[in-house]
């Protein structure tokens, strides 16, 4: 039996490991892996960063803990693949905004009129990047930057029929989650990690659709399956 | 010394090989497999002494299982269902012993039945069987317990007595304390701790003629800070409420902060972190502990720190011992792998995962030069550890 793939990803919230779950299986049919999510360390008690701002806080504790680079991170010793997600969204955000205080460089916001969704993804990958201590995506790591939000791939995978998915400025609507709640109600999602689970079948049997049609899913699909072809 | 541990097709652990050392730590999420890993041992163990039904695997801190409970059933393997049989394997000293065991899923036996048995020493088969021998031997007996009677001392004995002692311990507060009873009674500890005053009065007689013993005993004193020593007695000699349901002996700590005519503490009133210290103490120091065994949640009750103290202390015990003794166990304290002497190969730690096929691995944490160097520049493997970066923690 071969080795399962191991596979780490800093995620923005509590829904996405399993929106990742599914991308996985869907990209990488036959795979067999292990999942382990990355968390900085922090204590509520001083204030944590949620969303973006936790997984600002883990890639520079992370590429701390590598010498200044992810590469040099024990994360990436001990798994196959990294997966860094961070929304699109965030690019119209200031650290400021999030309580980050001691920024490497002051390169938020770095939103560009969307669409195309595009521009703003690549200048916010150089921002992740920065985080990382990198200036290019390393092997085995994938950046993962939805546009604007991983809802959006959501949405295209689940309901494919909805009008505004459809519309080439789907990547550039800021909130595309708002569309779960619009389902008709057997089908509609809350924005659980139960519901999602629920629904996690769905968002497999529809991702081809979402990364033929949407740039960021495309992009973000080419570089799982480069990662993984990378394996140590 | 078991050196390797294969099982498959047993509850969450499909195919697993794990190369283990003297103090072996298994650390993952809650549902990982990591108790299932240390049951496969106890099942192994069972086959080994002749007989695997329900007894022999309570007795050895086993939870009995249906069939249906003990075989993989992994939804999406697409192996063809849920396999015929489990198979256990330990190697290590020249020896195999190797069992495979039937039980129907349908209409469960209340022993499995032998399908396969090996066990070797060398290039010599000492016991074995095939289903080509079909009924004529009693399916439900091992028959290297039975050949073992005929085989003379020597290492292939002495492995299969090894595995024949194991045992799971799942020390709990309760029996401790003496304040609930022992459901699995051995000497000289109980796998829920029963029996501690006695095992501890034994130990501190050991002392006299073991320096091991004496060794270990001294550590624990050290280890508990607040009690200048202890021993243990009659109860009907302390202090204690009436209230208290109490066995006939007693742990009692002399309490270096109070007076000296009032400051006997018994077990019962004691810290309980104290009690999971002695406890530990005794598997390693007293002369007649297991040579091999588990120690499941090894880090109940303690402070991160006494935590950290005590692995530390305790793989000392383990590598010093005058004769080799293995230990297992599983922890869910981080600062228990800063105790770690990894440096030292017969010290090992292990991640468990599941995968999305369902089935657990284990994989060794192996300290490189440049995780080495990471220590240098002040990180520790609790923090990589709850980062995430070492795997086993979960996804909350």
């Amino acid at each position: 039996m071969s080795e399962p793939l191991r596979i780490a990803i800093a995620v923005e919230g509590s829904t996405d490991p399993v929106v990742f779950r599914a991308i996985i299986d869907s990209v990488l049919p036959d795979a067999e892996y292990e999942l382990q999510t990355l968390q900085p360390e922090e204590s509520v008690a001083f204030g944590r960063g949620a969303g973006w701002a936790g997984v600002h806080r883990w890639c520079r504790q992370a590429a701390n803990e590598g010498g200044g680079t992810i590469t040099g991170s024990s994360v990436m010793s001990y798994h196959d693949v990294l997966l860094v997600h961070v929304d699109a969204d965030v690019a119209g955000k200031t650290y400021a905004g999030a309580h980050i205080h001691d920024p490497v460089f002051d390169d938020l916001p770095c939103e560009l009129p969307c669409p195309p969704a595009r521009d703003t993804t690549d200048r916010l990958r150089m921002v992740v990047l920065r985080w990382l201590g990198e200036t290019t995506c390393p092997d085995r790591v994938a950046l993962c930057t939805p546009s604007k939000n991983i809802e959006a791939w959501v949405v295209a995978a689940i309901w494919p029929d909805n009008p505004l998915v459809r519309r080439s400025d789907w990547e550039c609507r800021s909130d595309p989650g708002a569309q779960l709640s619009r389902l008709p109600k057997r089908q509609r999602i809350r924005k659980t990690p139960a519901d999602y689970e629920r629904h996690a079948g769905r968002i497999v049997d529809g991702w081809r659709n979402v990364a033929t049609g949407l740039l960021e899913a495309s992009r973000f699909q080419a570089e799982l399956a480069a990662a993984a072809a990378h394996r140590l | 010394m078991l050196e390797r541990l294969s099982v498959r097709t047993f509850k969450s652990l499909a195919d697993v090989d794990v190369d283990l050392g003297l103090v072996n730590v298994f650390i993952g999420a809650n549902g990982s497999g990591k108790s299932n890993l240390l049951e496969a041992l106890g099942v192994l163990s069972a086959a080994a002494d002749g007989k695997v039904d329900d007894q022999a695997l309570l007795n050895r801190g086993v939870r009995p299982g249906l069939p249906a409970l003990y075989k993989s059933a992994f939804p999406r393997a697409g192996e063809g269902g849920i396999p015929p049989h489990i198979f256990f394997g330990g190697y290590g000293n020249g020896s195999v012993y190797e069992v495979a065991l039937h039980n129907p899923l349908d209409d469960p036996a209340p022993a499995w039945r032998f399908k396969t048995e090996r066990w070797d020493y060398d290039d010599c088969h000492l016991a074995g069987r095939s289903p080509r021998q079909g009924d004529r031997i009693n399916a439900e007996r091992g028959l290297a317990a039975l050949r073992a009677v005929e085989v003379g001392s020597g290492p292939p004995r002495d492995f299969l007595h090894m595995l024949q002692d194991y045992v799971i311990f799942s020390p709990t507060t309760a029996v401790l304390r003496g304040v609930a009873p022992e459901t699995q009674p051995k000497q000289p500890l109980g796998l829920s701790g029963g029996r501690l005053p006695r095992a501890v009065s034994d130990l501190l007689k050991q002392r006299r003629r073991t320096p091991h013993s004496k060794r270990v005993a001294a550590d624990a004193v050290r280890l508990l800070g607040w009690a200048k020593s202890f021993g243990a007695g009659p109860s009907s000699r302390m202090a204690l409420s009436p209230a208290a349901a109490t066995s006939d002996w007693v742990i009692r700590f002399r309490d270096r902060y109070m007076r000296e005519d009032r400051g006997m503490v018994s077990g019962y009133d004691a810290a309980e972190g104290a009690l999971y210290v002695l406890f530990l103490a005794v598997l390693a120091g007293h002369t007649a502990s297991p040579s091999l065994c588990a120690v499941d949640n090894a880090d109940h009750g303690l402070n991160p720190r006494l935590a950290r103290s005590l692995i530390e202390s305790l793989c000392r015990w383990y590598l010093d011992a005058d004769e080799e003794r293995q230990i297992l166990l599983t922890t869910h304290n981080p600062l228990v792998l800063d105790g770690l002497p990894l440096e030292d190969e017969r010290v090992r730690l292990f991640t468990l995962a599941r995968t999305n096929k369902g089935r657990s691995t284990v994989r060794r944490v192996v300290i490189s030069k440049k995780l080495r160097k990471k220590g240098k520049e002040g990180w520790t493997l609790s923090r990589l550890w709850t980062m995430g970066h070492l795997g086993g923690v979960p996804d909350v």
